[in-house]
């Protein structure tokens, strides 16, 4: 079973130069895979393509067994969660309770339910200080736990992670970690961050100018220094 | 070679003015104006698609604006033997006067980086604290395009189905608000730091047969508007 399959997959923004030339990768299901590729190789719009906001591509591509194409872009949008590398565009209720309860209430009537699934996660993730304020005034750590917190309220089967240990600090970072490993969902995480991608997945894909580079378990992967300096990763 | 930015800017305020000038209900010699836009479309390298696709949008806005006109003006007149009602006459007369003009703005802004503008506003001696203002507002502009094609995709990923709740779009509003206005001030210090005079301060090139072109073009139009009234 695959979270996400990639055949052939090419694709350039307006028919210029080729992002993605004829790759071919599958992640596996409830597994944390590192998409990790030097800036501009990609990443990002690795995963605009996963979830149908950029089209169209050659090739195949898949997610939760689902091919990326018009009929199936709701159902993978509604089974998957995306947790922007700026939190900002993605925190826009009143208070950081009402931000993570909003995933819950699109699929449960009940606001009794709501509250207390609500409630769970708050003392899960330690955020019980902060329900009441307003998301924008918390730390980009703070922003990105408030956020997945909500993206796992929504009942979604897999969860999708665009940099998340950018710019934080290495305590920020260290609970980052420690939240997303009490995560039993498939995960793509996109990074460049070596060190985060050791401590928290369990495989990792590398791609650079276009190809694939690289697969497999991330002590494997990640063991090979020199390749990593060839592209670019240390 | 590029033509100079201020020579377009000046034809194209010039032709605007003569558009705009003309009466209500005029339409045949509006008509005689659309060779100045086919001519720039045609020397400009320019994608006449875009161009196309983005009056076409904002066509969408000006039709719904005159239906009331032709609605509420039910007065017959005969133009050029025809009998028709003065609503529509003058709808006419407006979406045609509204298509010339958008559309040699947009063939304007088309041609031009942003600095080009400001360096063709800057040879017209506009002061530089205006020009900077636009600069900057023009910016402003692109980050709240930025920041509402985040914010709608990630509306598109965590609003599953239609809800009444309107803090919803409050917040989704105070987010847009709040991120464009804290960028914005980031921007604005990034610009000072910079010092924008320097970039708009570069000559271009006068190209003169295109210069002679724009005047040609700008006194035929003229010379249509007070002969040939229509």
């Amino acid at each position: 079973m695959s979270f996400i399959k990639a055949y052939k997959l090419t694709f350039s923004y307006n028919g210029n130069k080729k992002i993605f030339d004829e790759i071919s990768f599958e992640i596996h299901k409830n597994r944390k895979t590192a998409l990790l590729a030097p800036n501009g190789a990609g990443k990002t719009t690795f995963a605009m393509l996963l979830l149908g906001f950029l089209k169209p591509y050659l090739g195949y591509l898949s997610c939760l067994e689902m091919e990326v194409q018009k009929d199936n872009i709701k159902k993978i949008r509604n089974r998957t969660g995306f947790l922007f590398q700026d939190p900002d565009s993605q925190l826009f209720m009143p208070t950081v309770f009402d931000d993570i309860a909003l995933g819950k209430k699109q699929n449960n009537d009940n606001d009794i339910d709501v509250q207390k699934a609500t409630m769970d996660l708050i003392d899960y993730f330690d955020l019980r200080d902060l329900k009441d304020l307003y998301p924008g005034n918390l730390s980009l750590g703070q922003k990105r736990i408030v956020a997945i917190a909500g993206i796992i309220n929504s009942c979604v089967d897999a969860i999708i992670l665009d940099e998340p240990s950018s710019q934080l600090d290495a305590r920020s970072i260290k609970k980052q970690i420690d939240v997303l490993k009490r995560i039993e969902k498939d995960m793509l995480i996109i990074s460049h961050d070596i060190d985060f991608v050791k401590k928290l997945c369990d495989d990792a894909v590398i791609i650079d100018k276009g190809k694939l580079v690289a697969e497999g378990p991330v002590k494997e992967v990640l063991d090979d220094r020199d390749m990593l300096e060839k592209h670019g990763l240390i | 070679m590029k033509q100079n930015p201020a020579v377009s800017l000046i034809a194209l305020l010039a032709y605007i003015m003569i558009i705009v000038s003309f009466p209500k209900g005029i339409v045949i010699s509006l008509i005689f104006f659309i060779i100045y836009p086919a001519y720039l479309l045609g020397v400009k390298k320019i994608d006449t698609i875009k161009i196309l696709k983005q009056l076409a949008l904002s066509s969408l806005f000006v039709i719904a604006i005159l239906a009331g006109e032709i609605l509420y003006s039910q007065e017959h007149v005969v133009y050029s033997g025809i009998v028709t009602t003065k609503g529509f006459l003058n709808a006419i007369s407006l979406f045609i006067r509204y298509l010339l003009t958008i559309s040699t703005t947009l063939i304007f802004v088309n041609s031009y980086t942003i600095l080009e503008i400001a360096q063709g506003m800057r040879s017209l001696r506009i002061p530089d604290k205006l020009i900077y203002t636009i600069l900057i507002q023009l910016r402003f502009a692109d980050l709240i395009k930025e920041q509402a094609i985040s914010l709608n995709m990630a509306k598109a990923l965590r609003i599953k189905k239609i809800t009444k709740d309107t803090s919803i779009a409050y917040g989704m509003l105070l987010s847009l608000f709040m991120k464009t206005y804290i960028k914005g001030n980031n921007v604005t210090l990034a610009w000072e730091m910079r010092e924008p005079y320097r970039f708009f301060d570069r000559k271009t090139e006068m190209n003169i047969l295109q210069l002679i072109i724009s005047i040609v073009f700008v006194c035929s139009f003229i010379l249509i508007r007070f002969c040939f009234l229509i």
